[in-house]
C-alpha cells in the first residue's frame, strides 16, 4: 500500500526538521504532506493512470473469463448510465468508466482498476430500485477511486506494477509481465481485499449515491437483503468469503445514519429499475 | 407450517413490494410516521417478529402480530426470521424472501432451470482471460453527457455532501 512506503519517508522528513532546530515551534498540522507524499509515490513506483488501465483491462479479462457479459446491449447501456452518472460525482470523474453486467446466478460485484465495474444478473435479480444499484456502483467505484485493488494486487504478488509496463520493453517481456498481472489478480479476486477497503467503500459507496441523488439507504437496504438470506446458499460463497458479513457492514454504516437522513428523501426510481431491467425476470 | 405457506402466498400477491418477515434487534418505538419526532404507537419488544410492507429512506413500514401498523428505523429491525433460521425444514425465512425476490429457490433450483452455475472461488483462480469480451465490455461505455441526461430525465440533482468520516466500532 501507498501508505506503506511513503509514510517512512514523511516522518523521517519531519524528525529532520525537528530535529535540525530552526523551527522549534512547528505544527505538524501546517506542513502540507502533499508534495512530499507524491514525489515518494513516484520514487516507490507509483503507476500512472494509464499503466492503471493498462492494469485493468488484464484485470477485468480476468472477470470476464470468469463469467460472460449479459448479451442485452440495453440492460448493459442501462448500468453504464446510471454507473457513469455515479461516477462523475467521485474525484476521478474522467476515467473512462466502463461497467458491465455479467451473467451468473452468483450474487456479486466487481471492480478494476481504471475505471471497471462489474455486477452480476444475480445481484440486479434482487435489487428492488436503482438507488440500490447506485449504492452498490458507488461501493464499486470506490474501490477503483482509493486504488483498493490495485494496491492489493502490488502487496499480496509482489508485482513492481510500474516497472513491469515500461514502454521500452520487447513484446515478449510484456506479454510475461501481463501474464503475471492476471494471475495476480485471479488470486485477489478469489481472496478479497482487507476489511477495512470494504468499510471504506461502503462509506464512500453511500455519499456517491447520496451526491448523484439517490437515496442514500439503497446500499443498506440491499445488505439488509442480503443479511436476510440462507448463508449456506452457494450463490452468495465468493460475497461472503470475500466481504465482512452483512450485518457487520450494517453496523458500521448505521453508525453514520444521522448523516443520511437528511438526503433520506432522494430518488429511489423503483419503477425506472423495473422497467429497464425487465429482462432479467422473463 | 402452514404461516410461512400463507406467508409466501400474501407475498408473491404484492410483487414487488419488499414484504417479508424481520425481527426487532432492541426494545423499540414504532412510530405513526417514518420520522424521529413521529408519534409513537407503541414499545415493539427486543426479538419480536414482525411483517415489512416497504422501506422509505432510512424506516421501515411494520405490522406486528396484532395487526399494528407504524414505522421503525432500519437499524433497529433486521429482515429475516433471525430466530428461526434453523426451523424444521432447514429453510429459513431467507430462502422464502429469495424465492419471492428472485423466482427460484436456491442453488439447485437454478442449476435445473438455467444449467448456470454461479461463480465460485474457483471459477475465478481458474479464469482464463477473455480480451475479446473486454473488447465488447467497451461498446457498451457511454459518454457523461448521455449520463448526465439519464439522470436529467429523472430528475436527479446532485448534491454536493462530504464523505463520512470513519468511526472506530
Amino acid at each position: 500500500m501507498k501508505r506503506f512506503h511513503t509514510l517512512p519517508i514523511a516522518t523521517l522528513l519531519l524528525a529532520s526538521l525537528l530535529l535540525s532546530g530552526c523551527v522549534p515551534e512547528i505544527s505538524l498540522q501546517k506542513i502540507d504532506l502533499t508534495e512530499t507524499l507524491r514525489v515518494s509515490k513516484q520514487a516507490f513506483g507509483g503507476v500512472d493512470e494509464k499503466q492503471e488501465i493498462q492494469i485493468g483491462d488484464e484485470a477485468v479479462a480476468v472477470l470476464l473469463g470468469a463469467a460472460p457479459l449479459h448479451p442485452d446491449a440495453s440492460l448493459q447501456g442501462y448500468v453504464n448510465r446510471v454507473g457513469h452518472w455515479v461516477a462523475l460525482q467521485s474525484e476521478r470523474p474522467d476515467l473512462p468508466w466502463k461497467f458491465g453486467v455479467i451473467d451468473t446466478p452468483s450474487i456479486n460485484a466487481f471492480a478494476a482498476p481504471g475505471g471497471y465495474v462489474l455486477i452480476t444478473t444475480g445481484l440486479m435479480r434482487l435489487l428492488q430500485n436503482e438507488a440500490e444499484l447506485a449504492g452498490i456502483l458507488g461501493h464499486e467505484i470506490t474501490h477503483v477511486l482509493q486504488k483498493h485493488y490495485l494496491d492489493a494486487v502490488q502487496k499480496t504478488a509482489r508485482l513492481n506494477l510500474a516497472g513491469m509496463l515500461v514502454a521500452s520493453q520487447v513484446d515478449e517481456q510484456q506479454q510475461e509481465n501481463l501474464q503475471r498481472i492476471s494471475s495476480g489478480f485471479r488470486e485477489l479476486y478469489a481472496r478479497g481485499l482487507d476489511r477495512d477497503d470494504e468499510y471504506e467503500a461502503d462509506r464512500m459507496g453511500v455519499i456517491l449515491a447520496a451526491r448523484a441523488g439517490y437515496d442514500p439507504y439503497g446500499l443498506p437496504a440491499i445488505l439488509q437483503t442480503l443479511g436476510a438470506m440462507n448463508a449456506a446458499d452457494s450463490d452468495l460463497s465468493l460475497l461472503f468469503k470475500t466481504h465482512p458479513s452483512p450485518e457487520q457492514r450494517l453496523r458500521r454504516l448505521e453508525a453514520h445514519y444521522a448523516q443520511l437522513d437528511s438526503y433520506a428523501a432522494q430518488a429511489s426510481l423503483a419503477q425506472r429499475y423495473q422497467n429497464q431491467t425487465r429482462v432479467l425476470r422473463n | 407450517m402452514k404461516r410461512p405457506i400463507l406467508l409466501l402466498l400474501a407475498l408473491l400477491l404484492s410483487p414487488p413490494a419488499m414484504a417479508g418477515q424481520a425481527t426487532v434487534l432492541r426494545d423499540s418505538e414504532l412510530r405513526a410516521e417514518p420520522y424521529a419526532d413521529a408519534a409513537v404507537v407503541t414499545t415493539l419488544r427486543a426479538n419480536s417478529r414482525l411483517d415489512v410492507m416497504k422501506r422509505q429512506g432510512g424506516w421501515y413500514q411494520v405490522r406486528d402480530g396484532q395487526q399494528r401498523h407504524g414505522w421503525l428505523r432500519m437499524s433497529a429491525v433486521r429482515l429475516g426470521a433471525i430466530d428461526t433460521s434453523k426451523s424444521v425444514d432447514g429453510k429459513g425465512i431467507g430462502q422464502t424472501l429469495q424465492l419471492l425476490q428472485t423466482g427460484r429457490s436456491g442453488s439447485s433450483g437454478t442449476t435445473v432451470a438455467t444449467g448456470i452455475r454461479g461463480l465460485d472461488a474457483d471459477d475465478v483462480s481458474q479464469a482464463k482471460p477473455d480480451h475479446q469480451a473486454l473488447e465488447q465490455l467497451a461498446h457498451y461505455q457511454v459518454t457523461p453527457k448521455t449520463a448526465r441526461s439519464f439522470a436529467t430525465k429523472a430528475q436527479l440533482h446532485t448534491q454536493p455532501i462530504g464523505y463520512l468520516p470513519e468511526k472506530k466500532q
